[in-house]
């Protein structure tokens, strides 16, 4: 029988213009304790539909030894402020901030592991920090954050609803254009500034890198017979880099609440096995 | 704004829910008036925060106006341990959320239990049975049957479609496909028309008693741009019990004719936080 999982603690961790919430799922008592991961989590609904994946992911890892830190970003889920105040670099330092807590709690090496948008957050933030992290764990990172954007502004066409002052807009560049006369736009119910969203589109994967420490890229494909996204390709070739494909449903956007228990275990192997090679075990 | 939160995990069969607790600033046991708390039951397969944050961000709106609000994860969604059930076994899930509120706050005057699209549902089945319950607010609550869907469709959608610019230029274009249409058109009659079946237990009806046996007053808000609203108000046929109900005078119906399932614009999320208030502050004493 699977021992029985101690249940998360949730706290708020106290940050620039006020907490933001975290659950702590702390390494299981009858093991040694590997290190630990900070989540970082994807854009907008995609956090929430991947909220249990991210649950179970993280009690997985703690099963295993490895301390998880989900963090809520500035204006995000239960944290303190508004989207529509919340820039990037203010969610960089939300996950400098969970990294610093988490070192401090575990006292073995930390990395970072993101969803999405969420996974380039983690890359930027471990380009600044490599020094302090032991590895970086992405799923399904966006390839290019500029068309995934404006994928995300269609919402609000599609909607026809209009900016939250003015006419309807046709078009996602009249879309941009509004956003950057300082305008906010509502997308699907978020509130979103020209500044994030400029912040966003300059993301461009391909020309990130990534730094000298551990990393492993898993892709959540349909099939896995089939070649991966064009823009995936582009990615792995920037990168030099070949993800691991695992076959499962896009849980950050199916209406339901989808898992895929293969992508967990997958996961969970390659932490485990990089933090132990980290003790020299 | 005036609201402070607090985590408030909870237990429920040896398994941990997660839970959020906003209060208002000042101490509820300074305040004057005797206030019921409001516990949130998120619907469908959302978690605490919801869909564009729409929970969070209402639970901040009634703590700023003087009401403690908790939202959860019901089990094996979200952040909470254990298997998801759905609507209808959450029983447990609300009853250990009333006892953890109360814990929290035991200056409050009963709670009204807050509900959308199927927690609203999960609020009407458990109410009567909790005298701990004063009242509900049941938003766009969940009532479907199959042949309930499929007339709403009939009834909403096509009129729309009928008297929509849209179709009559595709139909002048000749870019209109007829056959595939009234096939759809046929399909969605049959199952209008197919009796539903004989038992006592169907949705519809199970929520008709719970809603009979629960004496409290109720708020309920339909949104004018949703299939699950339109199928809610298309129970109370004239003469039906369901339009007995709705008539009834602890009940309070307000049609939000714009707003769609979620509420998913600041105009229509602040459209709703004002008709609970408006609502709430009367249950004062």
């Amino acid at each position: 029988m699977k021992p029985l999982a101690a249940a998360p603690l949730p706290f708020y961790l106290s940050a620039a213009h006020g907490e933001r919430l975290c659950l702590y799922h702390a390494p299981a008592a009858h093991r040694p304790c590997l290190g630990g991961l900070v989540y970082v989590a994807p854009f907008a609904e995609e956090m929430n539909r991947s909220r249990r994946m991210a649950a179970l992911q993280a009690q997985a890892l703690a099963q295993q030894g490895v301390g998880v830190l989900l963090i809520d970003l500035y204006g995000c889920g239960d944290s303190a402020g508004e989207l529509a105040e919340a820039s990037w670099a203010v969610w960089r330092d939300d996950i400098g901030l969970a990294i610093d807590w988490l070192q401090q709690r575990v006292h073995a090496p930390v990395g970072l592991w993101g969803l999405r948008l969420g996974a380039l957050l983690a890359l930027e933030v471990a380009r600044l920090r490599a020094a302090d992290l032991a590895l970086l764990l992405l799923w399904n990172p966006l390839a290019d954050a500029q068309a995934y954007m404006t994928q995300f502004l269609r919402l609000q066409l599609a909607a026809g609803l209009g900016s939250a002052c003015g006419q309807p807009a046709n078009s996602v560049a009249a879309l941009r254009a509004q956003l950057q006369q300082g305008q906010l736009l509502e997308v699907g119910g978020y509130e979103l500034n020209g500044a994030l969203v400029a912040s966003i589109d300059g993301l461009q994967a391909t020309a990130l890198p990534p730094p000298g420490l551990p990393l492993h890229w898993l892709e959540l494909v349909r099939d896995a017979a089939l070649p991966l996204a064009p823009g995936s390709a582009r990615l792995a070739q920037a990168w030099s880099l070949t993800p691991q494909t695992v076959t499962g449903p896009a849980f950050w956007s199916t209406p339901e609440v989808t898992t895929c228990p293969a992508l967990i275990e997958a996961s969970c192997a390659w932490v485990r096995t990089t933090l132990e090679h980290a003790h020299g075990l | 704004m005036a609201y402070e939160e607090r985590v408030c995990p909870l237990q429920c069969q040896g398994q941990q829910l997660m839970g959020i607790l906003t209060l208002p600033e000042t101490a509820l046991s300074q305040a004057t008036v005797r206030r019921p708390g409001i516990l949130m039951l998120v619907g469908g397969a959302q978690y605490r925060a919801g869909s564009h944050r729409q929970f969070t961000l209402l639970a901040r709106h009634f703590a700023a106006a003087g009401f403690t609000v908790l939202r959860m994860d019901f089990r094996g969604m979200g952040d909470s341990q254990g298997e998801a059930a759905g609507f209808e076994g959450v029983a447990a899930d609300i009853d250990c959320a009333l006892d953890g509120l109360l814990q929290a706050q035991p200056g409050l005057d009963g709670v009204v239990l807050w509900g959308l699209c199927d927690g609203a549902s999960a609020a009407l089945l458990h109410a009567s049975a909790d005298a701990r319950v004063r009242a509900m607010v049941l938003v766009n609550p969940w009532a479907r049957t199959e042949a309930g869907q499929a007339q709403a469709y009939l009834k909403h959608y096509y009129r729309a479609r009928l008297t929509s610019p849209d179709l009559w230029n595709k139909i002048l274009r000749g870019q209109f496909n007829a056959v595939a249409a009234l096939r759809s058109l046929l399909g969605q009659w049959r199952r209008a028309a197919s009796p539903p079946a004989a038992t006592p237990e169907l949705l519809p009806i199970r929520l008709q008693q719970a809603y009979e046996r629960f004496r409290g007053p109720v708020l309920l808000i339909l949104s004018g741009a949703d299939l699950t609203a339109r199928e809610f108000a298309d129970l109370a046929t004239p003469g039906s019990r369901w339009e007995a109900l709705l008539l009834a005078s602890r009940t309070t119906r307000i049609d939000l004719p714009e707003a769609n399932h979620t509420f998913s614009t600041r105009l229509w999320r602040e459209q709703l936080a004002q008709a609970c208030l408006r609502w709430l502050t009367r249950l004062e004493r």
